[in-house]
């Protein structure tokens, strides 16, 4: 049986959607998965939705878009109901602790309320790294990628001190114990 | 080696590949990244980024920039397309080579400007007034982007006229691992074997238009718009005008056998035949695998060149085959289907579309739906 994980991403523009799902990408390839990242985005540059599909597969990928997510990652609440078709029972929502008053329960997955943008802001003084507190999240809930694969990922894309934030958000994420 | 690239920077890299020189554009989501790549290869590579006011001056600067002798191409999308329409037909007239890749977006208009649509098929092949020739290549996937950007860059030259490469949006900003294939590489300008007063730039040779004479060598001659001699200067005489519109309008005749290419998956034994381009072709294969392992009899093509098109293969094919019926998924509203009715008229096969707008892929589930049930 072919091995496939879908991660699906949505927020604003601006919150680092593309970025997130592009390192998830490149992480998977890194251990010779086949993978595809597709994008979609309002016009505007900040503001707006803004939404990630990840597939990966250790075959080939035909349709580049999920099916059936593994993982939701939620920024932002607009773009949910739109995306309830991906979905079904063993799909794990992970959402800012912000969107608690958003009835996500309503979707009946696996729901989980994480503050990635609060552990952003309060131990590394940056909320713009939200993005990959929640990228390490969602490399400890899928369980394949090792945190030596995602730092190569990212030092391929990163130098110096945004190296270094952003694995240190990478990392607030993956080894966050359950809460 | 196996890296993960952007379609729209697969593009950019096969155009530097090939040995593009020049690039004019005015920047359009999806294909903007293809200006933002080549605004950084260009230059590093002995090329000319060059970026204009709109859609009309970049394709004119394209234009001339190829009459210089530069290799050359830009990039848009729907609404830059439709502006480049009366250039392109200038390029078909005055035999300029130069190569157009339009990363479709859904229109009509703005349309959805981030969004995917595939409704510019019938816009390539012939969008500009008058009967020309052009030759339009479709991408599926970021390796594909690659090589038929090349394949356009080298039929420009070689046949002297405009070639489009007819991508969409989630073939341009969709990211993929991808091994790229050696480079297809643009023909070199050379010298002529007569003497620059003995040239003729609208003569034949070996039936094909003479070939272009790098700039700067002696060589110099008149370039219109309008029917002309074999010197170049305009006429209106039946006999030249006539010499000259046939010899246009043959040209991509001439080259079907090699212009024409397409892929098949699982037609053996086929009763129900796919065909689809471009991003929706990808998608297609995808459902064509699905049914085969559960055993239906479905099969699929995917051509690459949408124009010339494969009216003769896809006949031949269906006579060996003898599918039931054909069944087309496409992100318009029958372009594509209308090409397959006309290629099999003499047919008495259905041919269904599976036609959806409304910014995103069809779902496989609606394809199977046509295939099974339609």
């Amino acid at each position: 049986m072919a091995m496939r994980r879908e991660v699906y991403i949505v927020g604003s523009g601006g919150q680092g959607v593309v970025l997130m799902g592009a390192l998830l990408a490149e992480a998977y390839a890194l251990k010779n998965w086949n993978v595809v990242q597709t994008v979609v985005y309002d016009a505007a540059q900040r503001g707006g939705l803004a939404r990630a599909e990840v597939v990966m597969s250790d075959s080939e990928i035909y349709y580049p878009k999920v099916r059936k997510a593994d993982v939701i990652v939620a920024f932002a609440a607009d773009a949910l109901p739109g995306a309830r078709p991906k979905m079904d029972e063993h799909t794990v929502i992970l959402a800012d602790e912000s969107l608690k008053d958003k009835n996500l329960e309503q979707y009946g997955t696996k729901l989980l309320f994480v503050p990635f943008e609060r552990w952003a802001k309060e131990e590394l003084h940056s909320s713009r790294v939200m993005n990959m507190v929640a990228l390490g999240r969602v490399l400890k809930t899928l369980g394949d990628v090792s945190i030596d694969e995602v730092e190569q990922a990212l030092k391929e894309r990163f130098k110096g001190d945004l190296f270094k934030l952003n694995m240190a958000a990478v990392k607030i994420g993956l080894e966050a114990s359950e809460f | 080696m196996n890296r993960i690239v952007m379609g729209d920077v697969a593009c950019a890299m096969g155009a530097i590949d090939a040995g593009l020189r020049f690039y004019a554009g005015y920047p359009i989501t999806p294909s903007s990244e293809i200006a933002e790549t080549l605004s950084e290869m260009l230059p590093k590579h002995q090329g000319i980024y060059l970026q204009m006011e709109d859609e009309i001056g970049s394709i004119m600067a394209v234009i001339g920039a190829s009459y210089a002798g530069f290799p050359a191409m830009t990039a848009t999308s729907g609404p830059g397309f439709s502006l480049m329409q009366e250039a392109i037909g200038y390029a078909a007239m005055a035999e300029i080579p130069i190569t157009i890749v339009n990363v479709m977006r859904a229109g009509p208009s703005t349309g959805l400007a981030t969004q995917i649509g595939e409704g510019d098929l019938m816009q390539a092949i012939w969008g500009t007034h008058g009967d020309h020739p052009v030759a339009v290549f479709s991408p599926g996937n970021v390796r594909e982007f690659y090589i038929y950007t090349q394949k356009a860059l080298y039929w420009a030259e070689k046949l002297r006229m405009p070639t489009i490469v007819l991508a969409d949006e989630v073939v341009g900003h969709m990211r993929q691992n991808v091994d790229f294939p050696e480079p297809i590489v643009i023909p070199e300008r050379t010298l002529p074997n007569v003497p620059p007063e003995k040239y003729l730039p609208y003569a034949t040779e070996n039936g094909d238009v003479m070939p272009l004479p790098p700039l700067g060598k002696g060589y110099t001659w008149h370039v219109t718009g309008s029917a002309h001699t074999e010197n170049g200067f305009p006429t209106i005489r039946p006999d030249k005008v006539k010499e000259l519109l046939d010899r246009l309008n043959t040209k991509v005749q001439r080259h079907r056998n090699e212009l024409i290419e397409y892929e098949t998956f699982m037609l053996e034994d086929a009763e129900t035949l796919v065909i689809s381009f471009a991003s929706m072709g990808r998608v297609s294969k995808g459902v064509v695998s699905e049914l085969r392992e559960q055993g239906y009899k479905v099969g699929l093509i995917r051509p690459f060149t949408m124009w010339p098109f494969f009216k003769d293969e896809l006949s031949n094919i269906v006579s060996n085959v003898h599918p039931k019926k054909i069944v087309v998924p496409e992100i318009n509203y029958g372009q594509l289907r209308l090409l397959v009715e006309w290629a099999l008229k003499g047919f008495d096969i259905p041919v269904i579309g599976v036609n959806l707008v409304n910014g995103d892929l069809i779902p496989p589930e609606m394809i199977e739906e046509a295939i099974l049930h339609g």
